[in-house]
């Protein structure tokens, strides 16, 4: 049996995908820490050991994200973008025609033409604004797992604007809102329309098409996703497991 | 072989074609679209213009009567616009001997480190105006001598005062056209007008080249007939950068060269080309033969940026 | 001396080092390159000093200090004069000044004032300073902030170049001519010699040689035949000494027997001008799998408008036709009529089959920024890839720039989605 593997070093976590052909066989993660080869090699083991192979059935190891050229036991090393375009544009069922993943310290936005090819590329450069990070640093000072944002978000009542997009600008706006007694799902449902704003700062309405879908870690929020087609005024599709695009693409891109 | 080579080759061999043609049995008709002086002895080939002066009286005072003179009248227009139809501009600036003549004056200029002079588009079309003018006379004035109100010393009104007609017969040794007619007043004026018109050209076409383009009829027939051209100047603008080097060659001072539009050959254009050999930007002017490129701009041609210090 | 005095120079003294070892650091990485030659030697000893004393001593010529490349260079040669651009592509000379300046203020105005602060024989000397961008006008301005004793006070020494920013009015072109026409003033006034006819005909072929120079390395550029980080190398050493050596420089460069072609995907690099040692874009675009093949930075291969057809050649006709070339032919982004720049960009695309465009937007530099989105568009109407990069001359978005540079390079390569 030849299993590929698909590893992506992401800033926040390490994502392994074992595929035969286009074929998920299995996934999993691990948060990002320092020896990051060995943390990789530890869990593609793990995923091997579940699926009762061992590492002579490996046949290629794909690398991506910021840590790709800290892997030596990977043949390949794809650039986050192309493995993201990749990947998506199997899953999605070659529908997608653009991508915003948002992943631990960048945003990014992607276009796809009718063939996958990617054919813009937006980014952010220096500022982790509309970020993951942005999201943890709200859960801490909001004493809320981000797992629980997408249930306060829908139950707001008010609708208040946070005006920073800057992490460290909207935290001292967040404690000033708590102080005043604003209620925590206020801020969260604020929060995600502050992070909508932001993506949709980086696309041209005129060059939107139909098939936009969000990956990525944060794409699990489902009060993101409608905030997000809220701004855009399009729909936003998202996959089961948003977080595996970008590992799985570069599995891929072995083939 | 550079475009400018070409073009100074294919003048020179016009000119001794069109002024000694005659002395070894060359005779090329009376409908050229340049001024081959039937003034010359031994030339050979005629100017239309002579040719349309020439019809329009003649065909008018035969009346009805003689209908081979008017076939023959038309005959001939009809291979003025088949020559004309064929190569266009080019008679201007490749074939023309009074072409060359000004082309001399303008070497001579730049040898002498004289500048040359600009003229205001607005200053142009005021001299444009001119030529319609001569066209106007050319067509009026041999009809009026039919009719008698008009004395036959006004025969041929355009020739009587072209700079040509005095210039180009000293090139095979008739000098009689230097001297003023005395037979009588009309002559009188006629001869000392073009003495006077002859003068003032060459020292205007000295300072501004080919300045006597701009007043030429021929030029705003050929013109006319721009619509059946198959050598066409074109050009690409989604190619050209704008960086006016077109213009600054350009012998007319065509002030639509370097602008942002396909339609470059106005009715000053001569087709020297130095537009066209100027051009850095590749395919951004080309001249068409039935749409097939003959030539085409291209980055720098070395021929193009020799200077001579 | 008061404590504060020696700490500023210490001070000083510091970035000076540090500025000296950038440079260093990136001549001796190119001079351990695979692909380094002897005959580039030449080039990187001149980028090695660019000091106003070592130009004058290796042209032979008194310097006047150019900000912007939009005066006619040929004028200063033909007044027997070295004109040289003043620029800084240092990440530690702009840094330094951070603190002066409007963060969005140009990296590349910011090295050079500091360049005026490290070395004081930078400014007194004869300018002149094109009205080009609005960084180029207020320069003289933020100067007195950094040198505050004003030792050129003397206007003799100083010429403001007034540019008409829409080239396509005849009465623009006029006036510029008129400010060319005071500048050719003001060379003979800096040398007491008038500029005559066979002068500016030994300028114009001077000059002329250097283009014909420059086709051939950018031949062989196209070809994939010399790296960008070297053509940048040889292009800047364009102002630092005798123009007639560099052309022959060049030229024995062109004729050296090059590697064979590198098959990456050539690219059209368009926007912000790079200056040494600043060779951050083009070696990270190397490092993408990508190679530039041709640019339309002022920099590098627009450092003049390409070379000179004269039909008038009287002393009038060359310099009307000089500031008509200066003026025209310039695509730089500070004209108000400059939409066919993006022709340059088509027809050398056209010419060469370049797959894409990268488009570098110098942080503060806002004339290139706004342009890039309509050069964005025409360009994706003709079906050409398009890649914008806003970076300073700083290295901490190296991982992030490149990232893009190598999805990008996947783009152009075809990789697709799944075949």
């Amino acid at each position: 049996m030849s299993v590929n593997v698909g590893l992506d070093l992401g800033s926040t976590a390490i994502k392994v995908v074992l595929t035969e052909g286009r074929k998920i066989l299995w996934h999993g993660q691990t948060p990002t820490a320092p020896g990051q080869e060995s943390l990789a090699q530890i869990l593609t083991r793990k995923g091997l050991t579940e699926l009762g192979l061992t590492s002579r059935d490996v046949g290629q190891v794909a690398s991506t994200g910021y840590g790709r050229r800290l892997v030596g036991f990977a043949e390949k090393a794809v650039d986050e973008i192309l493995a993201n375009a990749v990947g998506l544009f199997e899953l999605s069922g070659r529908t997608a025609r653009h991508i915003v993943n948002i992943g631990g310290q960048d945003v990014k936005c992607i276009s796809l033409d009718e063939q996958g090819r990617v054919t813009d590329i937006k980014m952010n450069d220096k500022c982790a604004a509309g970020t993951g990070r942005f999201f943890e640093l709200v859960a801490r000072l909001l004493d809320t797992p981000v797992s629980d944002f997408t249930d306060l978000s829908q139950a707001a009542t008010e609708s208040i604007t946070l005006n920073s997009t800057c992490v460290v600008f909207a935290e001292s706006e967040i404690v000033s809102l708590m102080a005043k007694g604003t209620k925590k799902m206020d801020i969260v449902k604020a929060l995600h329309e502050s992070v909508a704003r932001r993506v949709a700062s980086m696309f041209k309405y005129s060059e939107l098409n139909e098939g936009l879908w969000l990956d990525g870690g944060p794409a699990m929020n489902k009060a993101l996703v409608t905030a997000l087609a809220d701004e855009l005024m399009t729909e936003v599709f998202v996959l089961d497991k948003p977080q595996y695009t970008v590992a799985y693409g570069a599995a891929l891109c072995l083939n | 072989m550079s475009v400018r080579s070409l073009r100074l080759a294919v003048q020179y061999v016009s000119f001794l074609i069109l002024m000694y043609g005659g002395r070894i049995g060359i005779r090329l008709g009376s409908a050229l679209p340049c001024f081959a002086c039937p003034f010359v002895p031994g030339c050979g080939g005629y100017c239309y213009l002579m040719g349309l002066q020439g019809y329009i009286g003649f065909g008018l005072a035969a009346g009805g009567a003689a209908g081979q003179q008017i076939l023959e009248a038309l005959f001939w227009f009809l291979v003025f616009v088949a020559l004309t139809s064929l190569l266009g501009k080019v008679w201007c600036g490749w074939i023309c001997p009074f072409g060359l003549i000004q082309d001399w004056l303008s070497w001579l200029r730049n040898t002498l480190g004289v500048r040359e002079r600009y003229i205001s588009p607005d200053w142009k079309n005021l001299i444009g105006s001119v030529k319609y003018i001569f066209l106007f006379c050319i067509v009026i004035l041999p009809p009026l001598i039919t009719a008698n109100i008009l004395p036959p010393d006004f025969y041929l009104p355009f020739c009587s005062i072209c700079p040509g007609k005095l210039i180009l017969p000293l090139f095979a040794g008739e000098t009689q056209y230097l001297a003023l007619n005395l037979d009588n007043a009309v002559t009188f004026w006629f001869s000392l007008s073009l003495i006077a018109v002859t003068g003032s050209t060459l020292t205007g076409v000295f300072f501004k080249d080919r300045l006597f383009c701009l007043f030429c009829p021929l030029l705003a027939l050929i013109h006319v007939l721009r619509p059946l051209t198959a050598l066409k100047l074109v050009k690409e603008p989604t190619f050209c950068s704008g960086c006016g080097n077109c213009r600054r060659a350009c012998q007319m001072d065509v002030a639509e060269i370097d602008q942002n539009a396909p339609q470059v050959q106005t009715i000053e254009c001569v087709d020297c080309l130095r537009c066209l050999e100027a051009c850095p930007s590749s395919g951004a002017l080309s001249l068409r033969f039935f749409g097939f490129k003959l030539f085409s701009s291209q980055r720098f041609s070395t021929r193009a940026l020799r200077v001579k210090p | 001396m008061s404590p504060n005095d020696t700490r500023r120079e210490r001070l000083y003294r510091k970035t000076a080092q540090k500025v000296q070892a950038e440079e260093t650091q990136i001549l001796d990485w190119l001079r351990a390159r695979d692909d380094y030659r002897p005959e580039l030697d030449y080039f990187l000893a001149q980028l090695a000093d660019r000091s106003v004393r070592a130009v004058e001593r290796r042209s032979g010529r008194k310097v006047v200090r150019l900000l912007c490349n939009q005066a006619p260079l040929e004028l200063f040669l033909a007044a027997g004069l070295q004109p040289l651009r003043i620029a800084s592509g240092s990440f530690n000379e702009a840094s330094f000044s951070v603190h002066n300046w409007p963060a969005l203020t140009c990296p590349l105005i910011k090295g050079i004032l500091t360049g005026l602060i490290l070395d004081p024989n930078l400014l007194t000397g004869p300018w002149v300073i094109p009205s080009s961008c609005d960084w180029v006008v207020k320069f003289w301005e933020m100067r007195l902030e950094v040198s505050p004793l004003d030792m050129t006070a003397n206007d003799k020494e100083l010429m403001f170049l007034e540019l008409p920013h829409f080239k396509n009015r005849p009465k623009s072109r006029n006036r510029w001519l008129e400010e060319v026409l005071e500048l050719k003033k003001f060379l003979e006034s800096l040398t007491g010699r008038k500029i005559r006819r066979p002068e500016l005909l030994q300028a114009v072929s001077t000059v002329n040689r250097a283009w014909q120079a420059i086709l051939a390395l950018k031949d062989l550029r196209r070809q994939g035949r010399i790296s960008s980080v070297y053509f940048s190398a040889v292009m800047g050493a364009f102002f630092l000494g005798d123009l007639d050596t560099w052309s022959n420089q060049v030229t024995a460069l062109c004729q050296k027997l090059w590697p064979a072609e590198n098959p990456a995907p050539g690219i059209f690099l368009a926007g912000s001008p790079i200056f040494f040692p600043n060779f951050k874009l083009p070696v990270l675009i190397e490092e993408a799998g990508l190679r530039i093949a041709a640019d339309d930075l002022c920099s590098s291969e627009r450092v003049f408008p390409s070379g000179q057809v004269l039909e008038d050649t009287s002393e009038f006709g060359l310099t009307a036709a000089l500031a008509g070339r200066y003026h025209q032919g310039c695509l730089c982004p500070t004209f108000g009529d400059n939409e066919r720049r993006v022709n340059n960009i088509l027809s050398q695309t056209e010419e060469s089959n370049f797959q894409g465009v990268v488009f570098t937007v110098l942080k503060g530099c806002h004339p290139y920024d706004l342009e890039s989105v309509t050069i964005e568009k025409t360009l994706k109407k003709h079906g050409l890839r398009y890649l914008r990069l806003e970076t300073d001359y700083s290295a901490e978005d190296r991982p992030n720039l490149l990232t893009r540079l190598e999805a990008f390079a996947s783009s152009l390569k075809g990789v697709r989605g799944v075949s």
